[in-house]
């Protein structure tokens, strides 16, 4: 069994094969991850959890998979991964469109104000739009120093996650 | 005694206070919204009406539908819990009139400190220090504002009158950004309380927020808890709570606990309240506010106190005395409460909403865990983020802190990404250790919020993850999940 994963964090697939060479012994596992390989013990507990040992290593983990998307909880940590056939780009939308030309929703709520108007010219961190989610403000700055193309909100307006609610275009 | 108490909230402290009625043999109503029709907090209950709607001002705000409700079933008493109702004076009277105890202070003690302006007037006349302002005007132009701001002098606040957990409050460090600042804080407050009331008060740098926990009776007895300190905040809210402070020497929490006392007895107070101080670097503490509830902190008070306080409220709320004296009581150990938030620290702490798939609290004999949540619940954007509160208890507040970092360690929540290795890096912090805490700490350290990369065994544990339905993602929940808070035996430490 090959799978190619990615992570946020680690966004080059990575390869794993699990191979069981001992059909008399199921939780002994070959495994190779990446160009390394490991000899491995898994013992699953429950549905999607268990232990794998490493070298006598003990680590406890709950997986949980929904399509493409894989959750890992191991050792106190969470991890998020997707098999590489279909990579989502949804993941950090929020922080690319910040870094792009579009100031998106980053979380659902309601546009308080909006403090530019086409045509304008902004500076970097200057404030563009006020909206509120969970009862907090939040104010959705210039990332650099731009021109406002459009404003695609209105005031009291309520936005979906990652709406657009500006487009920028940036001075060189 | 109650016969039957209706629990006017959601969440854990919902499912924390019905532990305790159910432990008195008081039977539980909860109300729910119709994304909670399958919480924690109905499950729990033996009665529970559902709220027509899923916005908080179409449910757990409805005070008229909460009454007719306490009404309809025959309930004598209504618990707030916080938030929502517990701190609206009108509620509380609403109550009254319908012949249903309101189980916290008296319609006259939240009015008194529910407006922060009034509060501070009182305060001053009880000889409670307080912090040097202006108690603000709405209707002033923007002139009398700054000429006000300027006497107080730079840095200063612009807070809300109604306000609470830091909604309606902004820092102003220089006077062209007060107009903004004023106003901005005005919308959120009126938004957030229906009050747009704003004032100033002088910024203290760097200070610590230490809380004492009071609790009065009906026979004019005011006893405090000891103290809690709440430093660690992230945009003026709460994170890690933790007593005893490590700031207060023996004479200085005498000195606070009779301030303490002296607010509770200056507003005639009964019930669980809360006051609030700031303290300077230099040992001045000033007047912050009471909160007139059950603080969302307050099981650190419980593990070291070893009270249940949800069962003082009730006895008080019957007509009972107290069931503790000032000199019966006595801080034993230390318990550290860190607040674990479904949202995203690595991206600008965005609350992360969607469905809890995996969910198992850790456990030990000296960890508390009051959640709201179990596997399958969802989270949505309707309700506050907090999933759960960790609280762990050690002798010392060194192993206070290594208890709470195991119990972080094993605490499994898959679905929404949560802040717990963020509080895991805060609480291991250098600072933090050595116990030089203020309220400014996670502005003044950098605490790394970008998720490591997965080492190999993570690797390998999605690799062997098969397509999960429902019921196997529910299978993986702990007996202990299914009741998160599950008795108060474990915590009572000896």
């Amino acid at each position: 069994m090959k799978t190619k994963l990615t992570s946020p964090s680690a966004p080059d697939p990575v390869a794993v094969e699990l191979q069981t060479p001992n059909p008399n012994a199921p939780t002994q596992t070959i495994v190779t991850v990446g160009d390394q390989q490991h000899e491995v013990d898994i013992e699953s507990t429950a549905a999607n959890a268990g232990l794998i040992r490493i070298n006598h290593q003990v680590h406890r983990y709950v997986t949980h998979r929904d399509g493409d998307r894989i959750l890992v909880w191991i050792d106190g940590q969470s991890f998020k991964f997707n098999t590489v056939n279909n990579v989502p780009r949804r993941s950090g939308a929020a922080s690319t469109a910040a870094a792009g030309n579009d100031i998106t929703a980053p979380m659902p709520g309601t546009i308080l104000k909006i403090l530019v108007d086409p045509g304008d010219c902004v500076t970097a961190h200057q404030p563009l739009i006020i909206m509120e989610s969970m009862k907090m403000e939040m104010t959705l700055s210039a990332p650099a120093d731009a021109t406002i193309r459009q404003i695609s909100c209105h005031e009291g307006e309520l936005v979906e996650r990652d709406a657009t609610l500006a487009t920028l275009e940036r001075s060189e | 005694m109650f016969k039957k108490v209706l629990i006017a909230n959601r969440g854990e402290i919902a499912v924390r206070v019905a532990h305790t009625l159910r432990e008195m043999g008081i039977t539980v109503v909860a109300v729910y919204s119709e994304p909670d029709a399958a919480a924690p907090h109905v499950a729990i209950a033996n009665e529970a009406h559902p709220f027509p709607g899923k916005t908080t001002a179409e449910t757990y705000l409805r005070a008229d539908l909460i009454i007719d409700i306490a009404k309809q079933s025959g309930a004598d008493a209504i618990h707030p819990g916080y938030g929502f109702l517990s701190e609206n004076a009108d509620f509380a009277r609403s109550c009254q009139k319908s012949n249903i105890t309101f189980i916290g202070p008296t319609p006259e003690s939240i009015s008194a400190m529910g407006d922060k302006i009034t509060a501070k007037k009182t305060m001053q006349n009880a000889n409670v220090p307080t912090v040097p302002g202006w108690s603000g005007d709405n209707d002033a132009p923007i002139a009398t504002v700054q000429k006000e701001a300027d006497k107080i002098g730079y840095p200063l606040l612009c807070k809300a009158a109604a306000g609470g957990g830091g909604k309606g409050m902004r820092r102003v460090d220089k006077p062209e950004d007060l107009e903004q600042a004023w106003q901005s804080a005005a919308r959120e407050a009126a938004s957030a309380f229906g009050d747009a009331r704003v004032f100033l008060e002088k910024y203290i740098e760097n200070p610590r927020h230490v809380e004492f926990q009071i609790f009065g009776d009906n026979e004019g007895n005011v006893v405090h808890l000891f103290e809690r300190e709440c430093s660690i905040q992230r945009r003026y809210q709460k994170i890690i709570e933790e007593t005893p402070s490590p700031a207060l020497s023996p004479e200085l929490r005498e000195e606070m606990g009779d301030s303490a006392i002296a607010a509770g007895k200056a507003i005639n107070y009964t019930n669980a309240g809360t006051v609030e101080f700031i303290l300077a670097p230099e040992g001045q503490y000033y007047f912050l506010e009471v909160n007139t509830r059950l603080q969302v902190e307050h099981p650190v008070t419980e593990m070291t106190t070893q009270q249940d306080l949800v069962r003082a409220q009730i006895l008080v709320a019957a007509g009972q005395p107290l069931p503790f004296t000032q000199s019966s009581l006595q801080q034993t150990g230390h318990a550290i409460e860190c607040r674990v938030y479904a949202e995203d620290p690595a991206n600008n702490f965005v609350p992360s909403t969607g469905k809890i798939v995996a969910y198992q609290p850790p456990q030990g004999p000296n960890i508390r865990t009051d959640s709201g949540v179990t596997a399958g619940s969802e989270i949505t954007v309707y309700y506050d983020p907090m999933v759960a509160k960790l609280i762990a208890w050690a002798p010392t507040r060194e192993q206070a802190i290594a208890g709470m970092t195991n119990a972080l360690n094993n605490f499994v929540i898959l679905g929404p990404t949560t802040n717990i290795p963020y509080l895991r890096r805060i609480i291991n912090h250098l600072e933090f250790a050595k116990g030089n805490t203020h309220t400014h700490f996670l502005t003044e350290h950098t605490i790394d919020a970008s998720p490591p990369n997965p080492p190999v065994e993570a690797y390998i544990a999605a690799a062997t993850s098969k397509q999960s339905t429902t019921t196997s993602a529910s299978s993986t929940q702990t007996v202990d999940g299914d009741t998160p808070w599950h008795t108060l035996g474990p915590w009572r430490v000896a």
